[in-house]
């Protein structure tokens, strides 16, 4: 992970939670906001490992709890959970296959608010949860399994334009590998 | 080779985590106010680009559309000229009653515009943010209004922007009345299926009350928080308990919070 791919992420992590707090057509349409963090995190864990997912999870949980009434640092252990887990197996996982994106951006980020509800009542606050919550849940678990792919897609581009191209040998025969036989 | 990094940055991170929910109240608020202002300079272009644009699109509006408008200003103007002679006069009488039964007089509200700049991206609260803050001399349980109704209560204030708690906010109740009959409720978040920002419930009011919808809820003034007499809303429908102790009623709120754009600060 090169530095222009952390520059990348820290300045999508900062607009899609500059996104989440002004715009606001999607919960007028829908009565839900969705969060598009989990499914970065899930990017994050199955492209670059788990030092980039550990700062990931701090950085973009902070900057969301920031602009929240939330605790300051409950949305970091949900984010720095599912990208530990799924950093576990990632090398069990088909990460390029768009199938295994969307399954488990919709596993992170259906787990994501259900990690948070759990810290919130074990931190002693009140969210408003009622059956509501149960469409709200479904609405963001939905979308964030579509949204996934989306940022494999985008970050595939990026690591291609910023990363310096594979050396393409032109043919098999190469001069300097020459095994010359005989006298010298 | 995996492992080792992998427990210690899952450790550290959690560790680190751990200590920031534990930080003290007062620790931890400044230090959200810290990392939200690296959020200013967006919220300020994002402002500056909503601006332009209204400008825009006011500049091709067409002349017909203007003077339908104008016209309709100037109707509303003649009759907010007539109905403030009429409460120039009721003043006038209210402040000599006060002074016969020397009764202190009540001082007019001191109101500030205020813009809104970001909202709760979490679906379990309900706030927003404004761009007033302790510069503009705004503090912790301000009152937030439109010219509707009641909007919330200020929660959080850092120096250029302060977090405003709405209604219906599991941490914003406030003591009502309905206008009618003077029987005196709370004013709590909606526990109905349908995830709809504009509905609030009013508990605690008394069996005995006649309730009927479209009745006016406005604040009691009890607590000392929100001044006597803010519209809330208007009762929609009653929920008549069969052992409880209290009536409950759904209140339809009178300011729309979820198309808000600006909204009025009374400052103290």
């Amino acid at each position: 992970m090169n530095w222009w791919m952390i520059f990348c992420l820290g300045v999508t992590t900062y607009t899609v939670v500059f996104f989440e707090a002004s715009y606001h057509g999607f919960r007028n349409l829908t009565g839900a906001q969705v969060d598009l963090l989990p499914g970065l995190v899930v990017y994050v864990a199955l492209a670059h490992g788990s030092r980039p997912v550990a700062i990931f999870s701090l950085v973009a949980g902070l900057l969301y709890d920031s602009v929240s009434v939330n605790p300051l640092g409950i949305s970091v252990i949900p984010l720095l959970l599912i990208g530990m887990g799924v950093c576990q197996k990632r090398e069990l996982i088909l990460k390029d296959q768009r199938y295994a994106q969307v399954v488990l951006g919709m596993a992170a980020s259906a787990i994501a608010p259900l990690l948070c509800w759990v810290l919130l009542l074990f931190a002693g606050r009140q969210p408003l949860v009622g059956w509501s919550s149960l469409w709200q849940w479904l609405v963001v678990t939905l979308v964030g399994g579509i949204l996934t792919p989306v940022w494999f897609k985008v970050f595939g581009r990026l690591q291609v334009a910023l990363n310096h191209p594979s050396m393409v040998e032109s043919s098999a025969f190469r001069s300097d590998r020459q095994i010359q036989r005989g006298k010298h | 080779m995996l492992k080792k990094p992998y427990y210690l940055a899952f450790g550290l991170f959690f560790l680190i985590s751990l200590v920031l929910l534990n930080l003290p109240g007062k620790a931890s608020s400044q230090l959200k106010l810290v990392i939200s202002d690296i959020f200013i300079p967006i919220f300020g272009l994002s402002t500056a680009t909503h601006q332009v644009l209204d400008q825009a699109s006011s500049g091709v509006m067409p002349r017909r559309v203007l003077l339908a408008e104008l016209e309709k200003l100037q109707k509303e103007n003649q009759q907010l000229k007539l109905e403030l002679m009429q409460g120039a006069d009721v003043l006038r009488e209210n402040a000599q009653l006060r002074t016969t039964v020397a009764w202190k007089q009540r001082s007019g509200w001191n109101v500030k515009l205020a813009r809104i700049l970001a909202r709760e991206p979490a679906n379990w609260w309900k706030a927003l943010q404004i761009n007033l803050g302790s510069n503009d001399n705004i503090t912790t349980n301000t009152v937030v209004l439109t010219s509707d109704g009641l909007v919330g209560r200020v929660d959080q204030v850092g120096t250029t922007s302060a977090r405003v708690l709405l209604l219906g906010d599991p941490n914003c109740r406030v003591s009502a009345l309905i206008e009618e009959t003077r029987e005196a409720g709370v004013i709590a978040p909606s526990s109905q299926t349908i995830p709809d920002q504009t509905l609030v419930e009013m508990t605690y009011i008394s069996r005995h009350s006649q309730l009927k919808p479209g009745q006016k809820v406005i604040t009691s003034g009890l607590g000392g928080l929100f001044p006597k007499g803010i519209p809330i809303g208007r009762i929609m429908e009653v929920q008549l308990p069969d052992h409880g102790l209290f009536h409950e009623a759904r209140v339809k709120l009178s300011a729309n919070l979820k198309d808000l754009e600006e909204v009025w600060v009374l400052l103290p």
